[in-house]
């Protein structure tokens, strides 16, 4: 019984603070009351209509849906490669390739920016591209394994012995068994992109500034509620991709409980 | 899977992590140990800056404040993430998967966005106080913002999930078997929790606190934004020294102690969690 | 071997049973798991509970153990209703399938954990311990892990731990079924030789009828959470009380017909000469063990018909004959020895009324 309620308070502290964002986005008015008062959507119509909030959502839906793709093919590409087979060395790639994981993002971030100012690129869009997809990708080649694994390559060898060639055996059989992991790989990677600040910040600029970007630098000076209606558009943009890995792997197996 | 099937699988991403990743970081240690005048890098080789960090007071502090800071973000983040991952691992509920929802829709929200409602909520005019206030409670706002306070529940909110997973994973694995073994032989419920249960997720407790404090340690969003410039961490000093002061060099070493603390506990983590899966037959 | 002492017959059945069990119903969903079971465990027997998987044996188990509260029905252990007591305060000793070793213990503290959860002083404990494992014979494995154990040592280690708490009544959930052939059948002699010089009270649950039939002094087979019959081994072999236990109890011939009321069985218009009591009309079946078919039987046995050999199986030690009457009726016989007959030749086979029992047939 106290098990329940400590839980239940835990999960009430977890969702609160988003809670309360979605709430102040749509208050009419000063947002630090409570009872909330009123219903407005007058803070989304602002945030629709400032230019510089339209470019970073653009901008932020483009680098993730890229991100996403390329992390999605060379994840699965890779995850491939060290499911299959035992070689040596395959125990240290695997944790190279899953580095970038374990790397806070701050190091990443500064270590990139000072590589690209080298070669000249730095704050470029394919800059900004590149790390996405160096800190995504570990995340695909996880659910990619993880589906991986539980696949019996008897269905490919069954294929090829009715005359499909390896590779074509691997995109009609294969491919569609690991589906699940491959999209609900690609989908969380583009939250992680779509979302992400602390990379990013070593790698944009004034010209190039994706939607957590634009929403901090705004943060820092106002409280508007503007922001708020901002945070609620995200977080209604996760709830969808959260129900996308969901629909797709199952939450129970993409967590690994 | 043939040699060259393989290279092919996985060049890509190893090219993409050796020139991007391991190059960049390469480059930090490079530059952390070099000089510069006028905006100009010289490749020499000195630990000059490293010695100006242990030898200032102020930096010190900072990185004794950053480690002091993780522990107690750790500390809590168990305290309050055990109870979650214990009732996540046993529930046979139909409700688990918006549990899990719950649980990993934090992540995939942003980091600004969760900061931005704890702002709403521990500002001086935020929420708590606006309440507390008009029924009277109080008559001068409670700080809860913009010192370590505010930070540390932040923090608290950020990674807690991360620590509900690692210690999830562990619960799991752990056979009910044991614990019906304990209760034939006379242990209470509750003993044989402390009898069984916890000792067995050990590992798991060691995982999750290990990853947290990294993490904890690394992140600079959570206390420029709730700390206001008051609340002084290795990751600021980092993003002042590149992005403000244009200390590169000094930037680079302050960010290369980082990287080796954290490379540090990570290989632990590594170590640890690789015997729990081989402990828990 | 005098086997009717080895059943176990000089138990005393006036004693008061150390286990009951009044009318168990447990249901999950649709499906009942128990379906109105009552048993009496006499003290110091060895009680089997046999079955297929998902008849209710190990439900009947984990609700004499405290783990499966029943919707209806009592559970007594030494005359006191124990039904709701939690499993933590009934005294009772299991062995789990997989034996549940604590991993992060040693074999010493495994053994001692019932013991301390009893709160003894530390001099009773370490002597008790000491005397568990010279009981199961592995006096100086105390140091070691349960991962640095052999499957068998780590069974007997499991015994050892329930075992020195003493208490009321010993539970096995399949311990055997993790072994290998040569272990087990040496597992199985240990486990009874071991019950018997401790002398406690053991219920053992198992799909083999091989163990059952070995060991035990009594069995309960159950199907779909009943119980269909409960006797000693030779008696569920030879008087089996219902078709179920007749097919699951080594082979069987089982030939459906109608009972005739007067002591014999029409069987596709053989008439069969068959012990049971049926009433006149009933659809029945007769159960009747194919070493007890005679081929080119004389005169003297009550059931004698001319049967064609329809196929020959060797089988090393014994062969087994299908053999078919002309008016469709199907029958096996067993012999020991050399093959006799040729598939095609007619015989005469023959078997007393005794051997030839009227089962009704299971419930739909």
């Amino acid at each position: 019984m106290i098990l329940r309620v400590s839980v239940g308070l835990v999960y009430a502290f977890l969702l609160v603070p988003m809670v309360i964002v979605v709430l102040a986005a749509f208050n009419a008015g000063n947002y630090f009351t409570f009872p909330p008062q009123g219903f407005s959507l007058k803070w989304f119509a602002n945030f629709f209509q400032r230019r510089e909030f339209m470019q970073a959502l653009w901008l932020s839906t483009e680098v993730a849906f890229w991100t996403a793709l390329a992390s999605a093919v060379i994840g699965t590409a890779a995850s491939l490669a060290l499911v299959r087979g035992r070689f040596r060395g395959r125990d240290l790639l695997n944790a190279f390739v899953t580095s970038p994981l374990l790397l806070p993002q701050i190091l990443t971030g500064v270590a990139l920016l000072q590589f690209y100012t080298l070669l000249n690129m730095q704050a470029s869009y394919a800059a900004l591209l590149i790390g996405h997809i160096v800190v995504t990708t570990p995340y695909v080649i996880r659910t990619v394994t993880a589906t991986l694994t539980h696949f019996d390559i008897a269905l490919e060898e069954a294929a090829q012995s009715l005359g499909a060639h390896p590779v074509r055996a691997f995109f009609e059989v294969t491919l569609g068994v690991i589906k699940p992991g491959v999209v609900a790989g690609a989908i969380f990677a583009f939250a992680i992109s779509f979302d992400n600040f602390t990379l990013s910040l070593f790698l944009t600029s004034a010209r190039l500034t994706p939607l957590p970007i634009e929403l901090f630098a705004y943060l820092k000076y106002s409280f508007d509620p503007t922001a708020a209606a901002v945070s609620a558009f995200a977080i209604g943009v996760a709830l969808v991709l959260v129900l996308g890995i969901a629909r797709f792997m199952g939450l129970e197996e993409f967590t690994g409980f | 899977m043939t040699r060259g099937a393989r290279a092919v699988l996985l060049g890509p991403y190893v090219l993409l992590l050796a020139v991007f990743f391991l190059a960049p970081i390469a480059l930090l240690l490079a530059i952390s140990v070099s000089r510069q005048s006028f905006g100009q890098l010289e490749w020499t080789f000195t630990l000059h800056h490293y010695v100006r960090f242990f030898s200032d007071a102020y930096y010190v502090d900072v990185l004794g404040d950053t480690l002091l800071l993780g522990a107690i973000v750790t500390a809590v983040s168990l305290l309050l993430g055990y109870p979650l991952a214990y009732h996540l691992a046993l529930t046979r509920s139909r409700w688990k998967p918006l549990l899990i929802v719950f649980i990993l829709s934090p992540l995939l929200v942003g980091i600004v966005i969760r900061c931005y409602g704890w702002m709403i909520l521990l500002a001086d005019r935020g929420l708590i106080n606006e309440t507390l206030g008009q029924h009277g409670w109080i008559t001068k706002p409670l700080p809860l913002m913009y010192n370590k306070f505010g930070v540390t529940v932040a923090l608290v909110h950020v990674f807690l999930p991360f620590m509900v997973l690692s210690l999830t994973g562990v619960l799991k694995r752990i056979d009910p078997q044991l614990v019906e073994a304990s209760q034939t032989l006379g242990a209470s419920p509750r003993r044989a929790f402390f009898e069984v249960t916890l000792p067995l997720s050990l590992p798991g407790i060691l995982a999750g606190s290990l990853l947290v404090f990294s993490l904890a340690i690394s992140s600079f969003v959570v206390p420029i934004l709730l700390g206001g410039f008051k609340v002084h961490v290795l990751p600021m000093v980092v993003y002042e020294q590149v992005l403000s002061v244009f200390d590169w060099p000094f930037g680079a070493a302050n960010a290369f102690v980082l990287l080796v603390i954290s490379v540090a506990l990570i290989a632990v983590y590594i170590k640890v969690t690789e015997r729990a899966l081989r402990g828990i037959v | 071997m005098d086997r009717a002492l080895e059943q176990g017959d000089a138990l005393s059945r006036a004693a008061e049973p150390t286990v009951e069990l009044r009318g168990l119903v447990k249901r999950y969903g649709a499906t009942a798991a128990l379906d109105g079971v009552s048993l009496g465990i006499r003290p110091g027997e060895f009680f089997t509970l046999l079955g297929p998987s998902g008849c209710g044996k190990t439900t009947t188990l984990r609700s004499v153990a405290g783990f499966v509260t029943p919707d209806a029905g009592e559970v007594l252990i030494d005359g006191a209703v124990v039904t709701g007591v939690p499993p933590h305060r009934r005294r009772v000793g299991m062995v789990f399938q997989h034996y549940a070793l604590f991993p992060h213990r040693t074999v010493t503290q495994n053994v001692a954990f019932g013991l301390r959860m009893q709160g003894l002083p530390k001099p009773e404990i370490t002597g008790r311990v000491a005397e568990a494992l010279a009981l199961v014979q592995l006096p100086d494995h105390g140091g070691r892990y349960p991962r640095q154990l052999s499957g068998g040592e780590q069974q007997r280690v499991a015994l050892a731990r329930a075992l020195v708490t003493r208490p009321a009544v010993l539970l096995l959930d399949e311990p055997l079924g993790a072994l290998d052939k040569k272990l087990r059948d040496h597992m199985k002699i240990e486990l009874k030789r071991l019950q018997r010089e401790v002398g406690i009270t053991t219920i053992y649950v198992t799909h083999d009828q091989e163990e059952a039939l070995t060991m035990s002094d009594r069995i309960a087979v159950m199907h779909r959470g009943r119980v269909e019959q409960v006797a000693p081994p030779r008696g569920l072999y030879e008087t089996p009380a219902t078709a179920f236990v007749a097919g699951f109890i080594g082979n069987i011939n089982l030939l459906a017909g109608h009972a005739t009321g007067r002591g014999t069985v029409d069987c596709r218009g053989v008439k069969i000469a068959a012990t049971g009591a049926a009433a006149a009309g009933a659809a029945v079946l007769v159960a009747l063990r194919p070493e007890r078919v005679r081929l080119a039987a004389d005169e003297s046995l009550d059931n004698r018909h001319a049967l064609t050999i329809a196929h020959v199986v060797y089988q090393g030690e014994t062969v087994r004959y299908v053999l078919r009457g002309d008016t469709g009726l199907e029958l096996q016989a067993v012999e020991l020895g050399e093959v006799r007959f040729a598939a095609g030749a007619r015989v005469h086979a023959g078997w007393s009324a005794e051997d030839a029992r009227i089962v009704p047939p299971d419930r739909p």
